[in-house]
C-alpha cells in the first residue's frame, strides 16, 4: 500500500518546483535592489515595500479593492438568480443551461473585452445607434473609465460566480422547502431561512473565485480602462514588462498575494462564526 | 397564481443576464463580417477579414501553437491531477495540511502572481521562454483545479456508494467525470492563458 | 388524558368530522392518478392510507398538506374549504418520509421553526419546545445537529417538529420506512400511544400492511387511486371486500368458481388425512378439496404447508399449529376443510 500512497507525489513535486520555489524566488527578489538598467542585485533592502506606501500606489491598491468588491457583489446579484433559474429547470434542460453559461467562459478575456470596445467606443454600436435615433449629437465617452472597467470585469467573471452557486442550489433537497412551507414559512421566508443559508458555500466559493480573479486582473483594465484606470494588476505587469523594475514588481506581487490570502481567511472566519456562533450561544443558554 | 408571476420574473431576469453574456459576443461575430474598418455602421457583408486571417502565416502558426499547448497541458495536468486525487481519496495522510496548502494556495493567489513568479524562475535559471515554458506554466495553473474537482467527485461517489440503493447516481457520476475534469482543465487553462500570453510576449 | 377509540359500527354522534375530501381527482399531464374519490376523516382518529407504491396514497396526503393541489374536487379542514390554500396557511403538519430536517439548525431550532413562523411569543415557544422535547425524549439532544443523530432519533425530531405546532391533523408519510425492523416495532407502539394520549387526528401513509393493522383505528386500502376498502383493521383482515385487499393484506387462498371467488386465510384451512375413521370424520365439516402436500416450511410457531389440489395445478397454503395436530410431510395425501363462517366471497 506504501506505493499507492506515493501516487500523490508527482503532483506535489510539480507544485513544489513550479509554484513554491518560484514564489520563494519572488519573495527573495522583492527584498533585492537593482541597477539602473534593470539588473537585479541581491542585497537586503526593504525599499521596495516602503515605496509601495507612496500615496500613488496606495490609491491604486484602494481602487483595486473597491473594483474587486463591487465586481463580486454585482456578480452575486446577477449570478444567483441565473444559477437558481438553471437549477430549477427540468433535469434535461439543466446541462444545456449550464453549457450556455460556460461557453463565454471558454473564450479568452481579451476577446471578450474587445467585444465591449466595439460596442462602447465612440464610433461603436451604442453611439452609432443613439446618433441615428437623434438622441445625441456628440458620441458619448463610455470607455476608459472605472465604470467601463467594472462592466468588463463583471462580464468576464460572471460565469465564475454562476457555476458554484448552481452546484449548491442543485444539491439542495427540495423536501426541505416543502417542510418549511408545511411549518408555516411563506416562499420568501423559506428562501431566506433555508435556501440562502444552505447555498452559502456556493456563494462563498464563487466569491473567492471572482474576488481573487478581479484583484489580479489586468487584461480588462488594459483594454477598457486606458491609462487612467490602472489597477494593481496593470501596475505589476508594468514593472516587469515596461519599467523593468522586477524587485518592485515582486514586492507588489507579494503584497497582493498576502492581501488576498488575509481577506479570504477573514471572509471564511466571518462565515464560520456566523454559523457556529448560533450553536455556541445555544450551548451556553 | 403568485407562484407563476414569481417564476416569470425569474425567467425574465435570467434571460436578461444571458443576453448580457451573449450580446457582445454576437455583435463581435457579426462585425467580423462588416466591410467597414473603423465604423460601427454596417457597410456590407465581407469575408475579407477571414481571408486576411488565414493568409497570415504568423496568425495561423500562433493558432496551431495555442492548440498544441492546450492539448499537451490538459492531458498532463489531468493525468497528474487525477492520480493525486485518487490517492488523496483512498489513503490517509499525516501531512494532509501540507498537501492541502500546496493544492489550495495556487487557487487562492491571484494568477498574475503565479505567472510572474514563473517568469522570474525561468529568467533566473536562464531557461529561454517558448512553447515548453508555456506548457509548464499551464500545467501548474490547471493542476490544483483538476485535483480538487476530481476529488470532490470521488468524495461524492463514495457517499453515494454508502447509500447503496442510489445506484442511479453512481451511473450519473461516471460520465460526468471526464466532463467536469475537462471543465476544471478549461478553467485553469483559461485563467492561465491570459497571463502567460501577456506576460511572456 | 383524553382517549378516543374508533370502532366500526359504533354510531357515535359526537364523532366530529375533521377532513372531508369531496370529488377529488388528480391528473399529471394525461395521467389520471386519482379518479373521483371521496373520504371523510374524523377528529381523533388514527387513519391509515395503505397501498402499494404508486397507488396515490402519498399524493392524497400531499393534497391534504397543500403540497399538491387536486385537479378537481374540494378539501375541507374543520369545515373550512382549504382546497386552494398554500401549505403555510394550513393548520396541518407533516412528518416527511426522509424526515426533511434542516441540516443547518440544531434539534431545538428545527422544532422551534414552526412556532417562529407563527410568531408565537418567545416565552410560550420555550415552554412548548420543552414539552415536546420531553414527550419525545429528546432533551439531551437539543443542541445536536440532525446529521449527528441516528435514524430513530431523527425520526423523533421530525415528529416533535410537527407536534409542537398543535396541528389539527398530523400527516405521516411512511415515517418509519427507513428504520430497521426492531426499531420500527418500538416506534410503532410509541407513536400509537402518543396519538391516543394526545387525542390527535393522525393520517398515516404506509405500504406495510402489518404496520397498518397494528396501529390504525381505520384503514383505507387504495389501489390505482381507487379506495378498495375503508374499514377497521379487524374487518379489513377478516372480511376483505375485493381480491386486491385479500391479496395485499396477509396471505390468502383463492378458490375460483363461476362468478365469484372464495377467499380463505391460510390459518383458517384445516387438514385431515384423506381416509379417516368415521368418528374423526364427524368432528369437522367435510373437506372441500383433496390434494398432495408438496412442501412444509417451518416458521417457528407454525408450519406452512403447501398443498397441490387434485384436478388442478393450484397450490394452496395452510398454517398448522402443531400442538394438537400431527405434523405433515411432503407427498402425504390430505383433505382440506374449513368452517363456513371463515369463508369470504368476493366478486372482483
Amino acid at each position: 500500500m506504501k506505493n499507492g500512497k506515493l501516487m500523490v507525489a508527482p503532483a506535489m513535486l510539480w507544485l513544489s518546483i513550479f509554484f513554491v520555489i518560484p514564489l520563494l524566488i519572488v519573495v527573495a527578489v522583492s527584498f533585492a535592489g537593482r541597477t539602473p538598467y534593470g539588473q537585479i542585485i541581491f542585497e537586503f533592502t526593504t525599499d521596495n515595500y516602503l515605496r509601495f506606501l507612496e500615496p500613488l500606489y496606495l490609491q491604486i491598491f484602494a481602487d483595486t479593492l473597491i473594483v474587486a468588491v463591487i465586481t463580486t457583489v454585482a456578480t452575486i446579484i446577477m449570478g444567483y438568480p441565473l444559477a437558481y433559474f438553471i437549477a430549477r429547470l427540468p433535469k434535461k434542460w439543466q446541462q444545456p443551461g449550464l453549457i450556455l453559461v460556460m461557453i463565454p467562459f471558454w473564450i479568452n478575456f481579451l476577446i471578450r473585452s474587445y467585444a465591449w470596445v466595439i460596442i462602447l467606443r465612440t464610433q461603436g454600436v451604442v453611439n452609432t445607434l443613439l446618433i441615428k435615433l437623434g438622441l445625441i449629437d456628440q458620441p458619448l465617452q463610455m470607455l476608459y473609465n472605472d465604470a467601463a472597467v467594472m462592466l468588463g470585469m463583471i462580464y468576464a467573471l460572471l460565469p465564475f460566480m454562476v457555476l458554484p452557486i448552481y452546484v449548491s442550489i442543485e444539491q439542495l433537497d427540495l423536501r426541505l422547502l416543502e417542510a418549511a412551507s408545511d411549518l408555516g414559512a411563506s416562499p420568501l421566508t423559506a428562501f431566506r431561512k433555508i435556501t440562502l443559508p444552505l447555498t452559502m458555500p456556493g456563494i462563498a466559493a464563487g466569491t473567492i473565485l471572482v474576488f481573487i480573479s478581479s484583484l489580479g486582473m489586468f487584461v480588462v483594465p488594459d483594454v477598457m480602462g486606458g491609462a487612467k484606470s490602472a489597477l494593481i494588476g496593470n501596475l505589476i505587469q508594468n514593472q516587469f514588462l515596461a519599467a523593468r523594475d522586477w524587485p518592485f514588481g515582486s514586492a507588489l506581487s507579494i503584497v497582493l498575494a498576502v492581501m488576498s490570502l488575509v481577506l479570504i481567511i477573514l471572509y471564511y472566519r466571518a462565515l464560520q462564526s456566523q454559523e457556529g456562533g448560533k450553536a455556541d450561544a445555544k450551548d451556553v443558554a | 397564481m403568485q407562484k407563476t408571476w414569481r417564476s416569470h420574473l425569474l425567467l425574465a431576469y435570467s434571460l436578461v443576464i444571458l443576453a448580457f453574456l451573449y450580446l457582445p459576443l454576437l455583435i463581435l461575430a457579426l462585425y467580423s463580417f462588416n466591410e467597414s474598418r473603423i465604423n460601427a455602421v454596417w457597410t456590407g457583408f465581407t469575408l475579407d477579414w477571414y481571408k486576411t486571417l488565414f493568409q497570415n502565416r504568423r496568425v495561423l502558426e500562433a493558432l496551431m501553437n495555442s492548440l498544441f499547448i492546450a492539448v499537451v497541458s490538459t492531458v498532463v495536468s489531468t493525468v497528474l491531477g487525477t492520480i493525486a486525487a485518487i490517492a488523496l481519496n483512498k489513503y490517509q495522510y499525516k501531512c494532509k495540511p501540507v498537501i492541502n496548502g500546496l493544492l489550495y494556495l495556487p487557487i487562492l493567489i491571484p494568477e498574475i502572481v503565479m505567472g510572474l513568479s514563473l517568469l522570474v524562475l525561468f529568467a533566473q535559471t536562464q531557461v529561454p521562454l517558448g512553447k515548453t515554458t508555456l506548457i509548464l506554466a499551464h500545467i501548474t495553473f490547471c493542476l490544483s483545479f483538476v485535483v480538487i474537482t476530481v476529488n470532490a467527485r470521488l468524495e461524492g461517489m463514495r457517499h453515494e456508494l454508502e447509500q447503496a440503493a442510489m445506484d442511479l447516481y453512481a451511473r450519473n457520476a461516471v460520465p460526468d467525470l471526464p466532463l467536469c475534469n475537462a471543465a476544471a482543465g478549461h478553467a485553469g487553462h483559461r485563467r492561465g492563458r491570459a497571463d502567460c500570453l501577456y506576460a511572456f510576449h | 388524558m383524553q382517549t378516543k377509540f374508533f370502532m366500526k359500527g359504533c354510531d357515535n354522534k359526537k364523532m366530529e368530522e375533521m377532513i372531508r375530501l369531496q370529488g377529488i381527482t388528480k391528473k399529471y399531464g394525461n395521467n389520471l392518478i386519482i379518479p373521483k374519490l371521496d373520504l371523510t376523516i374524523y377528529d381523533g382518529e388514527f387513519l391509515t392510507l395503505l397501498g402499494p407504491s404508486g397507488c396515490g396514497k402519498t399524493t392524497l396526503l400531499r393534497m391534504i398538506a397543500g403540497l399538491d393541489t387536486p385537479t378537481t374536487g374540494k378539501i375541507y379542514l374543520d369545515d373550512e374549504d382549504v382546497t386552494n390554500k398554500p401549505p403555510y396557511k394550513r393548520d396541518v403538519n407533516m412528518v416527511f418520509q426522509h424526515y426533511a430536517l434542516f441540516p443547518h439548525m440544531t434539534v431545538e431550532e428545527n422544532i422551534k421553526f414552526g412556532l417562529m413562523m407563527k410568531k408565537v411569543p418567545a416565552e410560550e415557544q420555550k415552554e412548548r419546545v420543552a414539552q415536546v422535547l420531553y414527550l419525545t425524549q429528546l432533551e439531551e439532544f437539543r443542541n445536536r445537529r440532525p446529521q449527528q443523530m441516528s435514524g430513530g432519533q431523527q425520526q423523533r425530531v421530525a415528529i416533535a417538529r410537527a407536534l409542537v405546532n398543535n396541528p389539527k391533523v398530523l400527516l405521516l408519510d411512511e415515517p418509519l420506512g427507513a428504520l430497521d425492523y426492531q426499531l420500527r416495532k418500538n416506534l410503532q407502539l410509541e407513536l400509537k400511544n402518543l396519538q391516543r394520549g394526545l387525542g390527535l387526528t393522525f393520517i398515516y401513509v404506509t405500504h406495510d400492511q402489518e404496520e397498518a393493522l397494528t396501529m390504525s383505528d381505520r384503514i383505507v386500502v387504495m389501489n390505482k387511486g381507487v379506495i378498495e376498502q375503508d374499514d377497521d383493521p379487524d374487518t379489513i383482515y377478516h372480511y376483505p371486500n375485493t381480491r386486491f385487499v385479500a391479496k395485499f393484506i396477509g396471505e390468502s387462498n383463492f378458490f375460483e368458481s363461476d362468478n365469484e371467488t372464495l377467499v380463505i386465510r391460510p390459518e383458517k384451512l384445516n387438514l385431515c388425512p384423506e381416509y379417516e375413521d368415521e368418528a374423526a370424520e364427524k368432528t369437522h365439516p367435510e373437506p372441500g378439496y383433496y390434494g398432495t402436500v408438496v412442501d412444509v416450511v417451518f416458521y417457528g410457531t407454525i408450519d406452512k404447508v403447501f398443498i397441490r389440489l387434485d384436478n388442478s395445478n393450484q397450490t394452496v397454503v395452510a398454517y398448522q399449529y402443531f400442538d394438537d395436530v400431527k405434523r405433515w410431510s411432503p407427498d402425504e395425501r390430505v383433505g382440506i376443510w374449513w368452517y363456513a363462517k371463515d369463508e369470504v366471497r368476493v366478486t372482483r
